[in-house]
């Protein structure tokens, strides 16, 4: 195993455990509020976190990128994006409504 | 440029873009949580800048490990914003409540601040045992409450309840609550006097459902017996009370009446809808106040009823109102409550109908007011003529017959030819005079009790025969050609009265000639005419000569009546008189009922 590979497996440690303490909360937000656009926003997360580790993936099992994985990794992420554009900007008309 | 690097470009810009819409949501809401969500987000471009700013062929391999611990921070950055949301909720009022706790959640928050508002108020009076023991209590009859407790600021605390609240119903919440609640009015009741525990109840239901709209439909029952209801069954006296809890009690009301007017309103909860509750809770509260109306009218009199439930929808809170006004009580509430608001909450088209219709009603009023007012002042003045000005002609006419018969002295010729003219003058005032009095004594009511079949033939000849004389004095004939067997349904005295008007008329206004009159059968009526060879009247004359006291071109004396008196009586009977002229003579329409 090349010395990269093992540092990134030693840091995606920390972010799992970060993941998991996220989904407790998340769970407990939940239990206390109305979901809003809640699958919009699910559905960007989603996308987000594969684009993330089809990135990540080549880098952590041969140790360097791969230029097509690389570039589906940014058109995933750029379909999470599109969706987490859309879900803020209904989520800013909702609450101008309220606020207003 | 690689196909790669345009999406990184477009990430980029999205990525911007979030930033940009997130920070106007924080500027415009201003929460912290907000804030640790934006700060997670901005690594989002961090994240992108530096694909760009470092191409992963150039870079050293180490430079990739810059992605988990972007990672890494993102979630620390959510993780503090869901943090920062949660303590928000814990703590917050106001609009968080409205935009983003769970319906449930806001129901039982709502509840356990009107609980608290309750102990509040207990607490120094008596301290804080009796209220636990009362919370044991219920946590015993009710276990959905387990884990509920008064704390060491003497506050109640539900937080319990959220972890199993998607477990349980907001009905058996609600029937928890409710036996709580009714507790802790029932212990401040014992303090202070009833109606201001009522007053509380009222008033903390209008607070506390101001910030927290989904609870107003779980906790308005409350309001609407307990508050507007309840009040006027305490006033009651004990017997119609119990005749009212025998009522209620013993059907599916809903409500329950206890022995000294208190309500319990749990079975309305159990029976609530999924769907329109409030429009289920105003049917069913109009519903008992219909059952309980006439009771509560002959304890207390319809005006004091009335008075106490106005009032007691007046005292409540004004959101609480509003909402409730909004979904249309008011106008199903008996006449008698609520009238100003009633009118109020009119819609514009409705309130501009009604105004409208109440105007026609009071002009409609009116004009029969001034008719009636009219017809007395006729009355009296023709009683006043009649009085004023026949006695006196009576007198005159008694002195010029002893003169003209020489009782009073001898008179020379031309003293008698001057006495036959006063005489003549004296009979014309007189018949003037009786004319005048004709006009408004038909009364259409007296006047169906006069009619009866008329033979118009003989009713006819009968006028002729009186008219024959003046007709003969100017060479004129008389002529009638009415079927024998031709009947009248109307008042013999009044109808021979018109026909002998025509006649007088026309053989007024007829030089050469003479009249014919002439009947026939027109359906169901009877069409008499009366034709002279006169002069004829002009054509814009025509309308006008049934006018009182139009005499047009008169050359003949007379004031003008004959004509208006013959219309009065046609016009009473239902009948309908018009002119026709040629210029060779007119003739006089007459159409009357026919005779059964």
């Amino acid at each position: 195993m090349e010395l990269i590979q093992l540092v990134l497996l030693v840091l995606h440690i920390p972010t799992l455990m970060l993941a998991v303490a996220s989904l407790y909360y998340y769970q407990r937000v939940m239990r206390l509020i109305k979901v809003r656009r809640g699958a919009i926003l699910v559905t960007s997360g989603i996308f987000l976190l594969v684009g993330y580790v089809v990135f990540i993936l080549p880098w952590m099992a041969i140790g360097e990128g791969v230029e097509l994985m690389e570039t589906m990794a940014f058109g995933l992420i750029f379909i999470a994006l599109v969706v987490l554009l859309y879900g803020v900007s209904r989520i800013y008309r909702d609450w101008r409504e309220v606020i207003r | 440029m690689t196909f790669g690097d345009l999406l990184i470009a477009a990430n980029l810009l999205l990525t911007l873009a979030i930033l940009l819409i997130t920070l106007g949501v924080y500027v415009a809401y201003r929460r912290t949580y907000l804030l640790w969500f934006i700060l997670s987000f901005t690594f989002f471009p961090f994240l992108f800048l530096y694909s760009l700013a470092w191409p992963m062929e150039s870079a050293s391999q180490l430079g990739i490990v810059i992605y988990p611990l972007s990672v890494v921070v993102i979630e620390v950055g959510l993780i503090l914003a869901q943090k920062n949301l949660i303590s928000s909720m814990r703590a917050g009022h106001g609009e968080e409540y409205t935009m983003l706790l769970r319906d449930d959640v806001a129901v039982v928050r709502g509840y356990e601040q009107l609980a608290n508002l309750f102990i509040g108020k207990i607490a120094p009076l008596i301290g804080t045992a009796s209220i636990k023991d009362l919370l044991e209590s219920r946590i015993d009859d009710h276990p959905v409450l387990a884990g509920s407790y008064i704390d060491v600021e003497e506050r109640l605390n539900t937080r319990a309840l959220e972890e199993i609240i998607d477990k349980v119903g907001l009905e058996d919440l609600s029937l928890a609550f409710y036996d709580l609640l009714e507790g802790l009015i029932e212990l401040y009741a014992a303090f202070v006097p009833w109606e201001q525990a009522i007053d509380e109840l009222r008033d903390g239901v209008g607070e506390v459902v101001k910030g927290n709209a989904p609870l107003f439909e779980w906790v308005i029952p409350l309001v609407l017996f307990r508050a507007v209801l309840e009040p006027v069954l305490r006033k009651c006296r004990p017997d119609h009370l119990r005749e009212i809890a025998i009522l209620l009690n013993r059907s599916d009301s809903g409500v329950h009446v206890h022995k000294n007017g208190k309500l319990s309103v749990q079975d309305i909860i159990r029976q609530y809808p999924h769907q329109n509750r409030i429009d289920f809770l105003i049917r069913k509260f109009l519903h008992i106040l219909d059952r309980t109306y006439l009771i509560l009218q002959q304890s207390m009199g319809e005006e004091a009823v009335n008075s106490l439930i106005t009032d007691n929808f007046r005292k409540m809170p004004t959101n609480v109102k509003e909402r409730l006004y909004g979904e249309g009580l008011v106008e199903q509430l008996p006449p008698g409550i609520l009238e100003e608001e009633r009118v109020t909450l009119m819609s514009r088209e409705v309130l501009i109908e009604e105004l409208v219709e109440r105007r026609k009603k009071l002009e409609k009023a009116y004009r029969e007011l001034a008719e009636a007012e009219l017809g007395k002042m006729k009355t009296t003045f023709l009683d006043v003529v009649a009085h004023e000005l026949r006695t006196p002609l009576t007198s005159i006419k008694t002195y010029v017959e002893l003169m003209k018969k020489e009782r009073l002295g001898s008179l020379t010729p031309l003293q008698k030819e001057k006495m036959d003219i006063v005489a003549k003058n004296v009979d014309r005032l007189t018949g003037l005079i009786n004319d005048m009095l004709e006009i408004p004594t038909i009364d259409v009511r007296e006047l169906e009790l006069r009619k009866e079949t008329i033979n118009a033939r003989e009713a006819v000849e009968a006028v002729v025969a009186d008219c024959q004389e003046l007709a003969d004095d100017k060479g004129l004939y008389l002529r009638v050609a009415v079927p024998g067997e031709l009947e009248l349904q109307g008042d013999r005295n009044l109808l021979g009265k018109a026909v002998k008007n025509l006649v007088v008329n026309a053989i007024r206004y007829t030089d050469r000639g003479g009249v014919t009159i002439e009947g026939r059968r027109d359906g169901q009526r009877v069409h008499l005419a009366v034709a002279d060879t006169g002069r004829g009247i002009p054509g814009d004359e025509l309308e006008r000569i049934f006018e009182p006291f139009y005499t047009g071109d008169n050359k003949n004396g007379g004031m003008g009546l004959g004509l208006s008196i013959v219309k009065n009586i046609v016009e009473a009977h239902g009948g309908k008189v018009w002119a026709e002229s040629d210029g060779r003579g007119s003739t006089f329409h007459l159409v009357m009922p026919g005779g059964t």
